[in-house]
């Protein structure tokens, strides 16, 4: 059984009994501050069998509601309900992780494109699609896919690019302290991070602070993408000198200090 | 306007999560290994390796789908100040080739462990 939120109430109005043999279809929730795109989705889905509007809201509060109450397969995003909402679309993975979100825009541009795929979007459409087309993205994005036109391919490529680039580029290398250097060949030492702590006369909790201040520094994820990235650098070739006198002076306790 | 849409493999680029895109930079290193593969033990340089996968190259062909281990072996001064270091890794490779009589093998690491 599924209830449909009504656009114009915040309040979950139950309207629609499923039947039983309806488990197999993909169920989609409308998010849309408009209510003749919600009606027009509705009517568009309506006549899918393997297409089932679950739920329908009109503003971000109610969305994440209804993220909770109604189980959805994919979410069709209004852009313009997101704007100045702080990690909307973080928070919609955290509270629904399995929700695949289609985001609809009246016009896009590249800054907002690769980042909405890189935070987990799987499809940006315009608001001026086809009835057809937009059964058919569902449809594809239902199955696990991807849906992305030319222009936005090119995009999320040449970031892809670029921010390779800048990782194995010397020139973008950030300069980092005796510290975090300390650290980094304890690291590469094979040492944990209570060893590191103990050694540096600290807590493990501050190498974990410096730690996450490095990778975000250096822009890697793990401890082997960090010794890569210092061979490839030749980090201890360049800064090494300042290490030792690193490990010997002990840490304050706390959060990396801005140095 | 609306161009040609084209649903894309892009889940290994994406699905990697939010930081997906930056977690699999290849460094062009040429590095010494040794991997134990199939019972034996081949010498290998790698071509490149990032921090889940290898491309190297070898005498040997390895078959896809053999289960590998190999050392990586930094000299002091590279990545620590006076101190060698080593990662152990273990993985399978995905491709091989050979362009002439130098064989390519391409590997995935599942684990690694500094030793």
């Amino acid at each position: 059984m599924a209830d449909i939120i009504s656009g114009r109430s915040e309040e979950a109005v139950p309207q629609e009994v499923t039947p039983a043999t309806d488990r197999a279809a993909i169920r989609i929730l409308l998010a849309d501050s408009q209510a003749i795109y919600r009606v027009g989705m509705r009517k568009v889905f309506a006549v899918e069998d393997d297409l089932r509007v679950v739920a329908q809201v009109d503003r971000v509060e109610n969305l994440y509601s209804a993220l909770e109450r109604h189980p959805a397969d994919v979410l069709l995003l209004e852009s313009n309900l997101i704007i100045g909402v702080t990690n909307a679309i973080p928070e919609i993975m955290r509270r629904a992780p399995e929700i695949k979100i289609i985001v609809q825009t009246v016009a896009s541009d590249e800054a907002n494109t690769v980042e909405m795929y890189r935070r987990g979007v799987r499809g940006i459409i315009p608001r001026s699609i086809s009835p057809d087309l937009l059964v058919k993205c569902v449809r594809k994005i239902g199955a696990g896919e991807t849906w992305i036109d030319n222009q936005s391919v090119t995009w999320v490529i040449e970031a892809y690019r670029s921010q390779a680039s800048s990782i194995t580029n010397p020139k973008s290398q950030p300069r980092l302290s005796p510290k975090e250097l300390a650290i980094i060949s304890c690291i590469t030492q094979g040492k944990r991070n209570k060893e590191i702590a103990f050694q540096l006369g600290t807590t493990e909790q501050v190498i974990k602070n410096y730690l996450r201040k490095i990778y975000d520094k250096l822009g890697v994820s793990d401890r082997l993408e960090l010794a890569l990235y210092c061979l490839h650098h030749q980090i201890h070739k360049k800064d090494g000198k300042e290490v030792d006198g690193a490990l010997d002076k002990p840490m304050a306790n706390g959060a990396p200090a801005q140095e | 306007m609306h161009t040609e849409l084209v649903p894309l493999e892009f889940e290994r680029l994406l699905a990697e999560g939010p930081t997906g895109l930056r977690s699999s930079v290849r460094f062009p290193l040429s590095l010494p290994i040794h991997v134990l593969a199939a019972g034996g033990q081949f010498a290998a340089v790698t071509d490149n390796i990032s921090a889940h996968g290898v491309l190297m190259h070898m005498d040997e062909l390895l078959p896809p789908g053999t289960e590998i281990d190999f050392l990586i072996e930094f000299p002091p001064g590279l990545i620590s100040p006076d101190e060698s270091a080593a990662v152990h890794c273990s993985g399978k490779i995905v491709r091989s080739f050979r362009n002439q009589s130098t064989a390519y093998a391409a590997a995935v690491i599942y684990e690694y462990s500094f030793q």
